[in-house]
């Protein structure tokens, strides 16, 4: 899942995106409202986490903007804000969620990962393909009863092929959501995690969940077309 | 009830029951002044009948004047009565109508007649005149004419009749104007004073929330228009004192959560993922803390001078070689900036001042000018002397503000940038510098100069 987080606290832009980091997530930083939208506008995002006194321009600025133009990315508003009317102010710009300084980066995470699975139209934390089931509140898999250990990006990008159930997933979408950019599209990154999550999950049982769409991507799902 | 419609009630009310009792009193009192005298007239003009009817008596009948009278008397039931006494003040003559009863004898003197009221039993309240006449004719001073005393009384129950009558017709007309009065008092006063009512629900509706409310100037009592301005005019100072209050607290409550926060995510990260912990954690967290602390105590600093506990320790003290000094820390930030420094000071100014304050006014009006003046700017630091008084400006250029901006430099947590994120700039310092001038006897005002520069001015008497 690629995040923006557009903050011009450098102590909360360290922390925040280590922890987004840390969850799995590809996090994109922005310091002010100009930087955070040309980088909104630039690439595709599961979510954003914006702040609202931002210099150059402000966040809810910068939301306008994107809906402006039409972009639904979800937004997380984060501010120092309190009052009932910024809040509505900022709900009806547009934004998803709102949460106010200080917070606990346990609910940050959390509402990150609504704001991500609402991006995949899902509202269930627990994600289930045939016998494979992915739980994203406790961030374990589990298949034909058997827990599968997963690095974190396998994970991701487990989560990623799973929330995409029947889509085929193109290797540059994996390289925007997953790999932040380091993996080359001409490298065989992508082409080696997904092998190696092939065999992980393919343990408990050997029936293929995710196949290859030559030429164009990868698709998860229980039977083949 | 101490209300003014209560009072001008009961005033009023008071007033008018004063002014129609003693009115109805004056005119009960008149009337019936004039109807006694008119009374007395008709009462002295049948004593003088009787006089020159007891005259002719006299001339005819050699002063027994019983016959006469025994003939012209009236019946037994008249309402007239009188007696004559002889000089000697034996009886000679009374009327019928007395029934041999005796009238008391009270006389003027000098032949002037006397009235006065009297009971006769079993006739009632009567008035009556006394006087006393020679029965001749001839005039008082003369000799050798008999004097005879006459009181004549007449009953007087139809004149106390109409008085009473009159008495009675003026209660009821000034009760009924005082049950009017009592009625429409009220009523007039509530109509006329509807406009404070009005006022008063006004007032009690407007709240904290709701200072942008306004009195109604139109159809206001001539009065109440210059009240009502007045209290628009307070209205509008609170609500420019609110809105800059909750602005304070909304800007403190950022200025504070902000920091909180970094230091809870960095608290958290470290206690979720200790393994990834940096050694600059430790730093950081001392970083936000100064940070907090030297917010709150400006605050604290700020609030002191508020209350008038910032006291200033003055000396006289030499200002070229005290801008230098302040000066030296920043001339490295602005030498990286490439920002021109021009400073033109009198040699040898010197002004009474506390020189710690002092110091404090010129670093922070330093460091403003070379944090937010642009890259390859300028900055002037210039002094002047006149009258007795100095003035010491330091002008640099600006960007990202203007002229509409100065007016609020010195407010409380004021910063141009809706970003308030950053340890080193809260928007207090500048508050702080002008508490500082002003707890020395010195101004300090800021203006807008040329295209787009900013002068801050600190000016005072030298002495």
């Amino acid at each position: 899942m690629r995040i923006l987080f557009v903050e011009d606290s450098e102590r909360l832009q360290l922390t925040v995106a280590a922890a987004l980091r840390r969850s799995g997530y590809v996090v994109d930083v922005a310091g002010d409202g100009e930087e955070g939208l040309w980088l909104a506008e630039s690439n595709e995002y599961d979510a954003i986490v914006l702040d609202i006194m931002l210099p150059k321009m402000d966040g809810l600025s910068v939301l306008h903007q994107l809906r402006r133009k039409g972009r639904e990315v979800h937004v997380l508003l984060l501010t120092a804000k309190d009052t009932v009317d910024d809040r509505v102010r900022g709900l009806e710009l547009g934004a998803d969620d709102y949460l106010i300084k200080p917070f606990a980066q346990r609910e940050l995470l959390a509402r990150v990962e609504a704001l991500c699975r609402r991006a995949y139209h899902r509202k269930e934390a627990k994600l289930v393909i045939a016998d494979l089931e992915i739980d994203t509140a406790t961030k374990t898999v589990v298949r034909a009863g058997q827990t599968v250990r997963l690095r974190p990006r396998e994970y991701q990008l487990l989560l990623y092929l799973a929330r995409r159930t029947g889509e085929v997933a193109t290797r540059a979408e994996i390289e925007a959501h997953i790999y932040d950019g380091e993996a080359d599209l001409m490298s065989n990154v992508i082409e080696s995690a997904v092998s190696a999550l092939r065999k992980k999950i393919s343990v408990p049982n050997p029936a293929p969940l995710i196949h290859t769409r030559p030429g164009l991507g990868y698709i998860l799902q229980a039977d083949p077309e | 009830m101490n209300t003014i419609r209560y009072r001008l009630t009961v005033k009023l009310l008071v007033g008018a029951i004063l002014l129609l009792g003693l009115g109805g009193l004056g005119i009960y009192l008149s009337v019936k002044e004039a109807l006694e005298g008119e009374f007395d007239r008709v009462l002295s003009a049948k004593a003088m009948t009787i006089v020159e009817l007891a005259r002719q008596a006299d001339a005819k009948e050699g002063g027994d004047f019983s016959v006469r009278f025994s003939r012209d008397s009236k019946d037994d039931d008249d309402d007239d009565f009188f007696e004559i006494w002889d000089a000697q003040g034996q009886p000679l003559q009374r009327s019928k109508s007395l029934h041999k009863r005796d009238l008391p004898a009270r006389f003027g003197k000098k032949g002037k007649p006397v009235f006065w009221n009297l009971n006769i039993k079993s006739e009632g309240r009567c008035r009556a005149v006394g006087l006393k006449f020679k029965a001749n004719g001839r005039p008082d001073g003369e000799s050798g004419s008999p004097v005879f005393s006459l009181v004549v009384a007449s009953s007087r129950d139809d004149l106390d009749e109409t008085t009473n009558i009159l008495a009675l017709m003026l209660a009821i007309f000034i009760a009924t104007l005082i049950l009017v009065a009592g009625v429409t008092v009220p009523w007039l006063l509530r109509r006329e004073l509807e406009p404070l009512d009005r006022l008063a629900a006004r007032a009690a509706s407007i709240t904290a929330d709701s200072l942008d409310a306004r009195f109604p100037t139109e159809n206001m009592p001539g009065e109440l228009g210059p009240i009502v301005g007045r209290l628009n005019d307070l209205l509008g100072r609170l609500q420019k004192s609110f809105e800059r209050e909750r602005q304070f607290s909304a800007d403190l409550a950022h200025e504070l959560r902000t920091p909180i926060a970094e230091l809870r995510s960095l608290a958290e990260f470290a206690v979720a993922w200790p393994e990834a912990r940096e050694v600059q954690v430790g730093q950081q967290a001392l970083t936000i803390a100064l940070q907090m602390e030297g917010i709150v105590t400006r605050l604290l600093e700020l609030l002191r001078n508020e209350r008038g506990m910032l006291q200033a320790e003055k000396e006289l003290v030499a200002v070229e070689p005290l801008v230098e000094d302040v000066w030296r820390p920043f001339a490295e930030r602005a030498s990286a900036k490439d920002l021109k420094l021009a400073r033109t000071l009198p040699p040898g100014l010197a002004v009474s001042a506390d020189p710690v304050l002092l110091r404090a006014i010129l670093v922070n009006l330093f460091d403003n000018a070379v944090e937010y003046t642009p890259a390859d700017g300028a900055i002037a630091i210039d002094g002047s002397i006149a009258n007795g008084a100095f003035a010491l400006r330091v002008v640099n250029s600006v960007e990202r503000l203007d002229r509409d901006d100065v007016g609020r430099f010195f407010d409380r947590l004021w910063r141009k940038d809706s970003a308030r994120t950053g340890a080193k700039h809260v928007g207090l310092g500048l508050g702080l510098a002008r508490a500082f001038a002003e707890a020395q006897g010195f101004k300090l005002e800021a203006a807008w100069e040329g295209i787009s520069s900013v002068a801050f001015t600190l000016s005072g008497p030298i002495a």
